[in-house]
């Protein structure tokens, strides 16, 4: 078996803060193979931003990675110089986020900037560089693309931005694409456009894809594998259809019996008790156990590690939903 | 559903509009105005829950804006209780304010920061003088736990709260003077989905103990399904189809109700459906497509989409289920 694409090992990232360290991601372990989608899911502050941006070296100042490797086709990033990082992120692994405009230079017009990724990362000339650009709006699907190349960001659409994002992304074929909520603030309709267009490009190209979403249709859409993240941690990882049909973490069946559908009326929706605590106020043990129906004992004094079950997958529970 | 159908409807809304102009880019450029909301009609009876759904600047707010008066239409009327809301007198005003509330996303920018919650919880009631000082305290601590938080938070402050508890003080907030209609923009969308379910089961008790009716506008269309008795779809400050729950959701037959409901991802990966995906963008509410304002976007437009703006008309028979679209109304999709 050939090593994955990216390798993330006990990954362990702190942050400073006025009110005093805290760790934000704690142990996790993921790889993403090439051509497949993983999906980085939970709720808000779980830690999912900050592991993609370790990957990529862009945390912010007060954030430290401080413990574990990450492995980017058997290279370990920390022994990357600044400029190492900065020719990974443009050629190997590039990264879309939730909103288009961090990505995008408000004061170029798309074409011009377009243009230049291409010439400084892929040494392309002017004019092969504007065959490129043209190429590259038609593919991401940019409807009158010889048109669109003088405008400016502030005149597209949110999904229109997004999808000259995505083209940035894709300017330097890349292996690996980190998008992080990348339809999370687009209407549902635009939604499906970009989603279908990652798809896409996905198959055609044979991209490996680590998508972060907090909405588990998505998830369901998209994922080949899923990791299930709770407190910094990786609670559940699973293949797609495993971890939709029997959920092993009792993090995961609530998230999932927690969410309305589209297609079904439900008298009742399950909840999960209480909320996510603070990680200024992470439970000693298992983090989720103040919340989880299966606590017991052990739950509450010690950490569960992951451990990988025979059917694959991963679970972080002393307790697991019986199958 | 049939006994308030039956009665007087407790919100009635009429050709509702409001226009907004836009500051000019330059003084001799032409006026633009966006048509927020356009010839609006619904009515929402004692007790029920209407979903209002649609895209981002569709006129959702604009109109929950407009039912409480928050905004002044250009056209067409509130009525609550058979009485227009508009032009009344200071007293009458203040009893409107009793009966209809809102709520919105943000409960963190609803809340004084600096005022306990209990305190906040009893304010409505100290300024309409509801009863005496101690028996809004008493109120205010049992509305305290009916949306499920415990006594002995009443002396924390907003920022000691989790989102969802802000947003169950928000709710005791608007629930304390007993109002009959609740407009609720976005309530959940602020929310971490664990959360989001606590609050719309939250919701939903409140309204079989209180008998309160909401107006529920949200993008979320999965929550509207489980909280709505009725749903109307709006698309560039119209109203599209307007349906009961279940017609609505099993049986869309607007082709953008129809879009909308496939366009939303199954939490299920053995569903991986095929969609109706639309083309393009919405277009813009300031000069919006003459005739059909979904005819740019739509799969199944024909010519005279272009030039006959549709009106809603019932379908499959039912008189609740209304749809503005031509080629629906002509049986051709
Ligand atoms: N610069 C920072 N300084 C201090 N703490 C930070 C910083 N950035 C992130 N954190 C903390 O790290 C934790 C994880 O944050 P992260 O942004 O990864 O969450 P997330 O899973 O992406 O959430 P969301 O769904 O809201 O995007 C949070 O508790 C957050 O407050
Ligand atoms: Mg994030």
């Amino acid at each position: 078996m050939s090593a994955p694409l990216l390798s993330i090992e006990n990954l362990t990232v702190g942050f400073s803060t006025e009110r005093g360290p805290v760790t934000a991601v704690r142990g996790v372990s993921l790889a993403v193979d090439a051509g497949e989608t993983l999906c980085l899911v939970g709720e808000s502050g779980c830690g999912k931003s900050v592991t993609c941006h370790a990957v990529l070296g862009l945390l912010p100042s007060n954030g430290r990675v401080t413990g574990g490797r990450i492995l980017f086709e058997d290279r370990d990033l920390a022994a990357f110089s600044e400029r190492e990082l900065e020719r990974l992120r443009g050629r190997e692994v590039a990264m879309i986020f939730q909103d288009p405009l961090t990505a995008l230079n408000p004061v170029h017009s798309i074409g011009k900037q377009l243009a230049e990724v291409l010439i400084l990362h892929r040494g392309l000339s002017w004019d092969a560089a504007k065959a490129e650009v043209k190429r590259l709006l038609d593919r991401v699907r940019i409807p009158d693309a010889g048109r669109r190349l003088g405008e400016y960001p502030h005149q597209l659409s949110g999904g229109m931005n997004q999808r000259v994002a995505i083209a940035m992304a894709m300017a330097c074929r890349p292996k690996l694409i980190i998008a992080d909520e990348p339809t999370t603030a687009l209407d549902v309709t635009i939604q499906a456009q970009i989603l279908e267009l990652l798809r896409e490009l996905q198959a055609e190209e044979g991209l490996a894809l680590m998508l972060v979403t907090h909405d588990l249709g998505v998830v369901a859409e998209m994922a080949d594998r899923v990791a299930v993240m709770y407190l910094g941690r990786v609670a559940e990882e699973a293949a797609v259809n495993d971890l939709f049909s029997a959920p092993c973490h009792p993090y995961t069946r609530g998230l999932l019996r927690s969410i309305p559908r589209i297609d079904e009326n439900v008298a009742r929706l399950a909840t999960i008790e209480g909320s996510v605590p603070s990680l200024h106020a992470v439970p000693a043990g298992c983090p989720f156990a103040p919340r989880c129906e299966n606590a017991c004992t052990a739950c509450v004094e010690h950490v569960p590690e992951p451990l990988v079950r025979a059917d694959g997958r991963r679970v972080a529970c002393f307790a697991p939903v019986a199958a | 559903m049939s006994i308030a159908a039956a009665s007087a409807p407790l919100l009635e809304v009429r050709g509702l509009s409001r226009h907004f102009r836009l500051a000019r880019p330059w003084p001799w450029a032409p006026v633009a105005e966006v048509r927020a909301v356009d010839d609006v009609s619904f009515e929402l009876h004692v007790g029920e829950t209407l979903g209002l759904v649609g895209e981002s600047g569709c006129g959702k707010s604009t109109t929950g804006r407009l039912v409480l008066d928050l905004l002044a239409p250009d056209g067409g009327e509130v009525r609550i209780d058979g009485r227009s809301i508009r032009h009344l007198s200071a007293e009458e005003g203040r009893g409107l304010r009793r009966k209809a509330q809102i709520i919105f996303q943000d409960a963190a920018s609803a809340l004084n920061p600096r005022l306990p919650i209990g305190a906040q919880i009893r304010e409505p009631l100290d300024i309409h003088g509801v009863g005496d000082s101690a028996s809004r305290v008493a109120a205010a601590l049992q509305m305290l736990r009916a949306v499920g938080l415990q006594g002995d938070m009443a002396g924390r402050y907003p920022h000691e709260l989790s989102g969802g508890q802000q947003q169950r003080v928000v709710i005791a907030r608007a629930l304390i003077l007993q109002p009959r209609l609740v407009v609720c923009d976005e309530p959940v969308s602020a929310l971490d989905v664990s959360v989001q379910a606590q609050v719309v089961n939250l919701l939903k008790d409140l309204q079989r103990q209180f008998g309160v009716a909401y107006l529920f506008i949200s993008h979320a269309l999965s929550v509207v399904r489980h909280i709505s008795d009725r749903v109307a779809v709006m698309y560039l400050g119209q109203i599209v189809e307007t349906a009961t729950r279940d017609d609505l959701f099993d049986r869309p037959r607007h082709p953008y109700t129809r879009a909308l409901i496939s366009a939303i991802p199954v939490p299920d990966p053995r569903l991986r459906r095929e969609r109706l995906l639309l083309v393009g963008d919405p277009p813009s509410a300031v000069n919006p497509p003459a005739g059909c304002r979904f005819h740019t976007r739509c799969p199944f437009v024909v010519e005279d989409c272009k030039t006959a703006m549709p009106t809603l008309r019932a379908v499959n028979g039912e008189p609740t289920h209304q749809v503005a679209c031509h080629r629906v109304a002509r049986g051709e999709i």
